[in-house]
């Protein structure tokens, strides 16, 4: 095999939630707590986070443009450190845009893109973390410290456990950690818990996103074999719902994988999800799923979005009107973040216009019926049910556009027919309302089993049996599977 | 955030620095009861699932040392990987389905030397390639051919060739020596070889004594299992996986590495002195000798693999038996050029067990009847003549 070739296997590997990436994060967790000093740390870290990038890029000339990006960065970020806030807007402007032109996206003449092929893995998270440090950097409330050195910025932006796929970290609490004379205890009890943590993850990852990829992939074959109506909605319901719970083992997986790493690191990482087909509305559904892409957009858009908006139009009565265009706009943005295409044009429009119904009907309710009426009505168990079946409907439904294409959508569409069409969505909904509320059921009372004075499941002897089953199960699958390791989906982003 | 979570349970609280004393044994003791209790469970299913029954209820010990088969025996066994098999053996305990008595009148009589390869280990008896070339050979030389296997399973090169006399005394009109790696590899002593034409005297060499440690025990219990056997099924599935491991077994891979290490030339001069006399005493009584080297998976694998780490050869084992074949007048079936030719072809034999399958005994026969028909035995030499001439009609 040639070099390149085989350097780009093992890049493949290594991008993976592979038991490869794994051996490679705990040769990194030895020699990074060899030594106790900050500059050790920093060291390790960021020659393990160089290597892990070069392992991607079979030429040094691919890490060109992302190089550059970061240079970019880092001399945005001086600039702004230095008091030019004046650059603030032209900055963001060439971020942004060099981003979106690296990127490739479909609106962009391909004229313009550059030929030779080059690395953009991590681009749209470092893209969030360079933003992040300029338009803070410039704040009058900053609380960046007033230096913040090559080696640290570097460390932050290429962190090789939040590269991948995240999470997105504020610089100040990865510098809390990171550059702290004393760095976080690494106990015997945080060791078991960053283990178990990259034991679910691996599980998660290797075991259950495999299955339910190889359900929906079954369920899509089987399409133009599947002549009977009942069916074609069965597998229609199937090929459409398998995909939110693949994507969020996948998803949460890697990233638990990544929290256990960073732990034994000595860094905690924000939390990415929490438990989200359990949001009783879609508004509740994007603060539970992918958190720190919410919570930073949040930051950075609807916030000073919403700002300017009451500052032009400062009337009471349009305030409401104002909060859902913001959410639209939020959201479209996440949309089309996640893609280059007019697939994700549309999914930005439809998670604009889910979070924007959610709210509108929110503000409508507690209008017409008073807003006490409405926490009673919202309190009620059936009303909670519809609710979680209606939001895992409508990101099932947005998710179409996320993992199809116009011509899979038409090939879906022409299979099953407007009647069964709706009557798949319908399934959907209602198989999520009921089972939902089950999950939900036998979760309450699974964390009311008690034995000796505590909760079952929060037992270190449970943890410690369940954590095993989960480990021999993940290795059998991964030996007995054979295959390379699930790709984490978020890394094409 | 957009909004505040209706519930949302910390994922951890405040961090415990320690663990209780007790605790360092009881975590590690439940981890690896929990692990011993889905091994067992995982052995139940999977020995539910892929029965296996080996019965060496037939097999006796030969006096002229090694097994023999027990006269008129039938025995029905199955690998976990394999279908059920019956064994039967006629009156002298070799696998024919015709006695072994005197030839009929006017056929023909190929003798079978070796060991499982030759014994078609595995195959039920009509799928086995002796069969389907004593179906196709009866049909094109218009006689009837009939095999007298006195293959056994792990039999050494030794066993076959004091075989020799007793095979003779059948008047074959041919003998095939079917041999593999693994017969190869089988240790072979000094007072073995010395003491090889001594046919009334089992072999006085002590037997060697081999000390099985607890841990090692343990290590076979473990290799032995259902669930080890089931895992090594899917992961050898894998040609890469199983070219990688396989070439890890060190002497055992050996001869698939170029040069030939010391103790592979010392396996190899004793095999070309054992072939040398066997073929010695067979052309003395005018019955030709053709020796089939059988691939081993590994063999297989690397050949349909196109490409092979350096200093590995796939061809080696093949190139150094027919060197020997040629050097004492025997003649030689290559069966790695056909092998080479059909993709996946490590896919003809058991996964984890190595022999081959009916698939990979259909592609052996075919090589024999095409070896037998080419003329080269003059027993046979009209059976080429006889098909071209139903052919033409």
């Amino acid at each position: 095999m040639r070099r390149g070739a085989k350097r780009r296997t093992e890049a493949l590997i290594l991008g993976t939630a592979s038991l490869k990436f794994l051996g490679y994060a705990f040769a990194v967790i030895l020699v990074f707590n060899s030594r106790g000093s900050v500059a050790w740390r920093q060291f390790v870290l960021l020659a393990a986070s160089i290597t892990f990038v070069a392992f991607f890029s079979p030429h040094l000339s691919t890490l060109a443009p992302l190089g550059a990006f970061l240079i970019f960065g880092l001399v945005s970020l001086r600039l702004m450190q230095a008091g030019f806030r004046q650059l603030l807007v032209p900055a963001l402007l060439i971020g942004v845009g060099g981003y979106v032109w690296l990127k490739k996206y479909a609106f962009i003449p391909s004229s313009l893109f550059l030929e030779h092929p080059y690395l953009t893995v991590g681009l749209s998270y470092i893209l969030f973390r360079v933003l992040h440090l300029i338009i803070d950097a410039q704040s009058h409330y900053s609380t960046l410290p007033a230096k913040i050195s090559l080696v640290s910025y570097l460390n932050y932006t290429l962190n090789f456990t939040t590269l991948i796929a995240g999470p997105i970290q504020r610089y100040n609490e990865y510098a809390a950690m990171q550059l702290a004379p004393t760095p976080l205890p690494l106990n015997v009890v945080v060791c078991g818990e960053a283990f178990e943590r990259i034991v679910v993850g691996f599980f998660k990852v290797n075991v259950l996103s495999l299955l339910l990829s190889l359900i929906q992939a079954e369920a899509l074959n089987a399409f133009p074999s599947t002549h009977s109506g009942a069916r074609q909605v069965l597998t229609g319901v199937i090929a459409a719902s398998a995909y939110p719970f693949y994507l969020y083992c996948n998803f949460s997986g890697y990233i638990d994988i990544v929290i256990g790493i960073a732990r034994f690191l000595r860094m905690k990482l924000p939390e990415n999800f929490d438990r989200p087909f359990s949001s009783e509305n879609y508004l509740v559904f994007w603060s539970r799923w992918h958190i720190t892409l919410s919570s930073w957009l949040y930051m950075y858009v609807y916030g000073p979005l919403m700002i300017r908006l009451i500052r032009r139009w400062p009337r009471a009565s349009v305030e409401p009107l104002l909060l859902v265009f913001a959410y639209f706009v939020t959201f479209f943005l996440v949309g089309v973040w996640h893609g280059q295409t007019s697939m994700f044009v549309l999914f930005g429009v439809l998670l604009g216009l889910g979070v924007s119904a959610t709210k509108l009907y929110q503000l409508l309710m507690a209008k017409s019926i008073g807003r006490q009426r409405y926490e009673e009505i919202k309190s009620l168990r059936c009303y909670q049910s519809a609710g979680r079946g209606v939001t895992f409907t409508w990101s099932t439904f947005t998710l179409l556009w996320f993992w199809s294409s116009w011509t899979q959508l038409r090939f879906l569409a022409r299979s099953l027919g407007p009647g069964e069409i709706v009557l798949v969505w319908l399934s959907i909904f209602v198989a999520a309302s009921l089972v939902l509320a089950a999950w939900e059921g036998a979760r309450e009372r699974l964390l009311l089993l008690e034995f000796g004075g505590c909760t079952v499941v929060s037992s270190r002897y449970f943890r410690t049996v369940w954590g095993t089953a989960l480990a021999v199960i993940a290795l059998a699958t991964v030996l007995l599977f054979n295959g390379p390791a699930p790709d984490i989906v978020y890394k094409t982003f | 955030m957009f909004e505040s979570r209706s519930k949302s349970e910390a994922n951890s609280g405040p961090e415990a620095a320690s663990l209780p004393k007790r605790d360092y044994l009881v975590l590690p003791l439940l981890s690896f009861l929990t692990v011993v209790t889905m091994f067992g469970v995982t052995e139940t299913a999977t020995r539910l699932i892929w029965p296996e029954l080996k019965i060496n209820s037939c097999t006796i010990e030969d006096p002229i040392g090694g097994d023999r088969f027990k006269p008129n025996c039938t025995v029905r066994a199955k690998i976990a990987e394999g279908p059920w098999t019956t064994y039967q053996y006629n009156e002298c305990g070799y696998r024919s389905a015709t006695s072994c008595g005197p030839k009929p009148p006017g056929s023909l009589r190929i003798g079978i030397l070796g060991s499982s390869m030759g014994q078609a280990l595995h195959i039920p008896y009509e799928e086995a390639f002796f069969s389907i070339a004593s179906n196709k050979l009866s049909q094109s030389c218009g006689r009837f051919v009939d095999v007298q296997n006195l293959g056994v399973p792990n039999s050494s090169p030794i066993f076959a060739y004091r075989r020799v006399q007793e095979v003779l005394a059948l008047k074959p009109d041919v003998v095939l020596y079917l041999l593999a790696p693994f017969d190869v590899e089988q240790q072979i002593l000094p007072a073995e070889m010395a003491e090889r034409d001594d046919l009334l005297r089992p072999f006085s060499a002590p037997p060697v004594k081999v000390t099985v440690s607890p841990l090692n025990r343990l290590e076979r219990m473990m290799i032995q299992s259902r669930t080890v056997l089931m895992a090594q099924h899917f992961i050898f599935q894998d040609k890469e996986n199983f070219i990688r491991t396989y070439l890890l077994y060190g002497d055992k891979a050996d001869f698939l590495r170029q040069p030939f290490t010391k103790a592979w030339q010392d396996r190899f001069a004793n095999l070309d002195l054992i072939i040398g006399e066997m073929a010695e005493r067979l052309h003395a009584a005018n019955v030709p000798l053709i020796i089939i080297p059988v691939p081993s998976r590994a063999e297989a694998a690397l050949l349909s693999s196109r490409q092979w780490p350096a200093h590995v050869d796939p061809f080696a084992f093949g190139r150094e038996i027919e060197a020997i074949a040629v050097k004492h007048g025997a003649g030689f079936i290559d069966l790695t050029q056909p092998f080479s030719r059909i993709p996946d072809s490590e896919d003809l034999y058991y996964v984890v067990d190595g022999h081959p399958t009916p698939e990979g005994h259909r592609i052996i026969a075919e090589e024999l009847v095409q070896k037998l028909e080419d003329g080269t035995v003059p027993s046979f030499s009209k059976c080429a003549v006889a098909q071209s001439a139903e052919r033409r009609h």
